[in-house]
């Protein structure tokens, strides 16, 4: 389980969070919803490290990592994997090389076993085909699932997927969505998916939970939150509708 | 390591003081460093070698055009070899080099971090400097005075060639004298000029390229200020070695 309590994140004069609590439960799909610019991504980031952080704690598996000597934070958050925006892909490298590459580097595999799990991703993913191209080659879902097998390749007990749909087409997004809920069950990964998907809320989500305003405003099973009345449905999944019917949010 | 940019001297303090730390840590990346160092070869060879053949040309002009009005053919070797090893063939390759590679140091890394690519290092547990930056920098130690000394080379026998060809100086004649103020202090003093420049231009490259703002405008802006810092830098240590050298001669000599 991860806790997240009080995190703050502020850029130059600009506070983007501004006392995060969020509990992410084992072995369900949490779906954080948000507006766009609103700091979702900057959340899961936050929690892996990628940007500073003025304050707050997050445990992980009971242990609060932001006291812990940078060598052990680091290896404490190996175990969560992180499916970026862009995929973030080597561009210098085939797929093979990307998926091959966290094992190779920290010697995890090599010969045989290390072409048999990258074989073995590849197939998860359903890029057998597309080992030996490019990522320039590849299209804007194939990359996202190149990058998914590579993350995958570490074991991690955790999956955060940044946007994963954005910018796909409604069938690759539907690929994508039951592919991460095959990760999730196969792998037994406790998820995180940051959106503002509807479709993808309605298909993955466990739990909901909705940042506005530099904080989680609300966070309930997706029964709870899907049913008229509740802040999640009232604040977020109706506002299309307002906003065309001239109603303030 | 956010991308926002923090100015020119913030990023280069911090990855020069992270490249002393992991030589006294040791944990070096060699194999990446040789990838570095085959590629710098690949990409920079025809850059220095046709500076080079300029550089010869140019000191063949100042050298052997007045040698050859005035009389003294004899001495052009000596003057063509002095002013490339003393002063010309370092620089000229600092400045080749800093325009060729430390700008494409800063804009390879500055691309990955936008596109990521650096995000997904540190995501699999990577230091993404130790990895993409430390690599470039000791593939440049090496590479700048391999390069320094193609550059003597090249750039000596280009000036005998022309030298031959328009004046008819023979290689006995250019040679002759070629080598007779060459000691162990020139090169000593090259060396060292060599490695500075190894050693600053590809910190400052890498430094830079970890912050390239958050577009493509703020990274042609990260790629700019790369050479002119490192320009500025090639002809401060050229300058700063050579002032030092002077004065450490002389008073020797008194």
């Amino acid at each position: 389980m991860i806790s997240i309590r009080g995190l703050r994140v502020v850029f130059g004069s600009r506070v983007i969070l501004d006392g995060v609590d969020l509990d992410i439960e084992d072995g369900l799909t949490t779906v954080i919803l948000g507006r766009s610019g609103i700091g979702k991504s900057v959340l899961l980031k936050a929690v892996l490290g990628l940007v500073p952080l003025e304050d707050g704690s997050i445990m992980i598996d009971g242990k609060e990592i932001l006291s812990m000597p940078p060598r052990e934070r680091n290896a404490a958050r190996t175990s969560i994997g992180m499916l970026l925006q862009n995929g973030g892909l080597f561009d210098s490298m085939t797929i093979y090389e990307n998926i091959a590459f966290p094992l190779r580097h920290h010697r995890l595999a090599e010969g045989a076993r290390l072409d048999a799990i990258v074989r073995e991703q590849a197939s998860l993913v359903d890029l057998t085909e597309a080992l030996d191209l490019f990522p320039s080659s590849l299209s804007g879902g194939m990359k996202r699932r190149a990058a998914l097998a590579r993350c995958l390749v570490q074991n991690p007990s955790y999956m955060f997927y940044d946007e994963p749909t954005t910018g796909l087409d409604p069938a690759t997004s539907a690929l994508v969505e039951e592919l991460i809920r095959k990760v999730a069950v196969e792998r037994k990964l406790t998820t995180v998916v940051v959106s503002h998907d509807l479709d993808l809320i309605r298909f993955l989500g466990d739990r909901i939970a909705l940042l506005e305003s530099g904080v989680i405003a609300a966070c309930q099973d997706r029964t709870q939150a899907l049913s008229p009345g509740s802040p999640i449905w009232e604040n977020f999944i109706t506002a299309r509708e307002k906003i065309h019917s001239g109603q303030q949010l | 390591m956010s991308s926002q940019s923090q100015g020119t001297w913030a990023p280069i303090l911090g990855v020069w003081r992270g490249f002393f730390g992991m030589i006294w840590f040791g944990r070096l990346p060699w194999g990446e460093t040789g990838r570095q160092f085959v590629r710098i070869v690949r990409e920079g060879t025809g850059a220095i070698l046709a500076g080079s053949i300029v550089q010869g040309v140019f000191v063949l002009w100042l050298a052997g055009f007045y040698s050859n009005v005035f009389g003294g053919k004899v001495w052009v070797g000596s003057v063509t070899v002095l002013a490339v090893m003393r002063e010309l063939g370092v620089l000229m390759t600092g400045v080749l080099f800093a325009g060729r590679l430390g700008t494409a140091f800063t804009v390879e890394i500055g691309s990955m971090q936008l596109s990521e690519q650096v995000a997904a290092l540190r995501l699999m547990g990577i230091d993404p400097v130790r990895h993409l930056g430390f690599p470039r920098v000791f593939a440049s130690l090496v590479a700048v005075p391999l390069f320094t000394a193609l550059s003597f080379g090249v750039a000596i026998f280009s000036s005998w060639f022309f030298m031959a060809l328009f004046w008819d100086l023979s290689w006995p004649i250019f040679f002759q004298n070629a080598f007779a103020f060459v000691n162990p202090a020139l090169v000593s003093n090259t060396l060292l000029r060599a490695l500075l420049i190894g050693l600053t231009v590809s910190l400052n490259a890498v430094a830079l390229g970890f912050f390239p703002g958050t577009g493509a405008e703020d990274l042609g802006r990260a790629a700019t200020r790369s050479i002119v810092v490192n320009l500025f830098s090639v002809l401060l240590i050229d300058l700063g070695v050579g002032i030092l050298t002077s004065v450490a001669n002389q008073r020797a000599v008194s």
